[in-house]
């Protein structure tokens, strides 16, 4: 497994934010963290990338989480695209990918994957001189993703990335998902939209109330109704 | 005869509105990431005035004296955000403020114990003391040098923050700290970085202006330091390039109205010009840019 979590427990001051969370993520699969508004998605992104504080344990590559700091975790191949997208909005969009490579030393291949960045976004190789803050929603949130594969993780971390889309561009941001899988990259996809989620995860957890309530194949779960009903309960 | 005097108060201005333009820098880059006003700086100015004023009173070459400078004020600067700044960053802004404000005190403290509070005065010799003369004009070299020294170490802060990843992560940490965390920015050490900055500029213009009037006493820091914030104002408070614009403004809003309505006016024209901002345009001169709109840095 490439990423473990057991008996994870989150606090907001008093108020807790995650009670109890197993899971784990195998090399090269795509796993959808599937919940409402609430539920604890976030949260638990935030605590594997190193942003917030925990209890229980998290391991990745075997390695315990708990006294990482968020860079350390980013250089070790986890990088995470926030909910919201994160991105710098003062910055130009090359700027915003530039900070993305931030703790690469190979200068040369980071020029060359920024020019690959252009070619197959073609979009931010456009408005690559154009302040981020202008760019429309979807267009954020492909350089919040680009930025992110510019750090080249080993487990990439999607928080909620079709919030806030049109339908068409929703299509295309998973449809990207989709392509990672193609190149092995691991994801962890959390979502509230969990059809489209459904279709591009190996497998899925569903969160609801800050615990687990159901995991399995993804397809399995599709077929179910156990998502729909949980979802519609809340 | 007139054009000439006010082509030379001209001059004049725009060499103390040099060293403005370098604290008000220097305050900017703090403010930037932190949001707060490191009140130290006047002080930190002042002390990099003395080390180098001592360096070249010691015969230590003037270059060197100035980078000796930077360099102490820098170290001074990277205390006080250890020890001043670092343990109060949760606290509410005012509370980190009001302490580099006793800071500013210990250091006037220290330089009166250490250096005596009467002027330091420097006498300046071989290259230092040339004079161009044009008509009834007049360049010093000491002109020049204010001049070319802000002008290099405005274009090096520019290159710092807008070409480098340096530059890129202190930006980041000013727009949003977590964020700049997810893309492996630490931002305490940013915070560092920037307060060394800070010093290196505050330093550098405490050198510059020792040169200018080749006398300073332990409590220059308050009067340049004020002027200092003035231009922070008048540029704008969202642009980080306006103190380029202001602080050469105010100089020679300051030199002429000494030269033509008298010294004990010279404040109230400043100070009245950056409340008359405050009132009509609060964002500064050049307040208000997209790029730069926010965060300082």
């Amino acid at each position: 497994m490439i990423l473990s979590v057991r008996d994870l427990q989150v606090s907001y001051g008093a108020i807790p934010g995650i009670r109890k969370i197993d899971f784990d993520v195998a090399e090269g699969e795509i796993v959808a963290v599937i919940g409402a508004n609430g539920a604890g998605k976030s949260t638990t992104m935030k605590a594997i990338t190193g942003l917030l504080p925990f209890q229980g344990k998290i391991a990745y590559k075997g390695a315990d989480l708990a006294p990482m700091r968020a860079e350390q975790n980013l250089a070790n191949g986890l990088a995470l695209v926030p909910e919201g997208r994160g991105i710098l909005t003062r910055m130009t969009v090359e700027e915003n990918l530039r900070m993305g490579a931030y703790l690469r030393r190979d200068t040369a291949q980071v020029e060359t994957e920024i020019a690959a960045t252009y070619e197959r976004f073609a979009i931010l190789g456009e408005r690559r001189s154009g302040i981020a803050g202008y760019l429309s929603g979807g267009e954020q949130q492909i350089l919040a993703i680009a930025r992110a594969l510019l750090a080249r993780p080993k487990l990439l971390l999607l928080d909620e990335p079709s919030l806030g889309l049109a339908p068409l561009m929703t299509e295309q941001i998973f449809a990207f998902i989709s392509e990672f899988r193609e190149q092995g990259l691991t994801v962890l996809l959390a979502e509230q939209k969990s059809k489209h989620s459904l279709a591009v995860a190996d497998r899925a957890v569903l969160f609801s109330m800050g615990e687990v309530v159901a995991s399995g194949a993804a397809r399995e779960l599709a077929e179910g109704s156990l998502i729909r009903d949980t979802m519609m309960a809340l | 005869m007139g054009v000439s005097i006010f082509i030379q108060q001209v001059l004049n201005g725009l060499t103390l509105g040099a060293v403005y333009t370098l604290i008000a820098l220097a305050f900017s880059l703090v403010m930037g990431i932190l949001g707060i006003l490191n009140l130290a700086i006047s002080e930190i100015f002042m002390i990099g005035a003395f080390v180098g004023f001592s360096l070249i009173t010691a015969g230590v070459p003037v270059w060197i004296a100035l980078i000796g400078a930077m360099i102490a004020a820098a170290l001074v600067s990277i205390v006080i955000a250890r020890i001043g700044y670092e343990p109060l960053r949760n606290a509410n802004h005012i509370t980190p403020m009001l302490s580099t404000l006793g800071f500013s005190m210990i250091l006037q403290n220290l330089a009166t114990n250490t250096w005596g509070s009467d002027p330091m005065q420097l006498t300046l010799e071989g290259w230092l003391e040339t004079r161009f003369s044009f008509g009834l004009v007049s360049l010093s070299v000491v002109q020049i040098v204010v001049f070319v020294v802000t002008v290099g170490l405005c274009v090096l802060t520019a290159l710092l923050i807008q070409r480098t990843d340096i530059g890129r992560a202190l930006r980041a940490v000013a727009e949003n700290r977590e964020i700049s965390r997810i893309l492996g920015v630490r931002p305490r050490r940013m915070i560092l970085v920037a307060f060394a900055l800070s010093g290196l500029l505050a330093g550098a213009a405490g050198v510059l202006v020792g040169l200018h009037y080749s006398v300073i006493t332990p409590y220059i820091g308050v009067e340049i330091g004020l002027k200092a914030i003035a231009v922070m104002i008048v540029g704008g408070a969202t642009n980080i390039w306006g103190a380029l614009l202001a602080g050469p403004l105010i100089g020679i809003l300051e030199v002429l109205t000494v030269a033509y309505g008298g010294a004990a006016m010279r404040d109230f024209v400043v100070y009245g010009f950056m409340i008359v901002i405050l009132l009509v345009r609060p964002q500064g001169l050049l307040g208000g840019s997209s790029k730069t709109s926010g965060g300082r840095v």
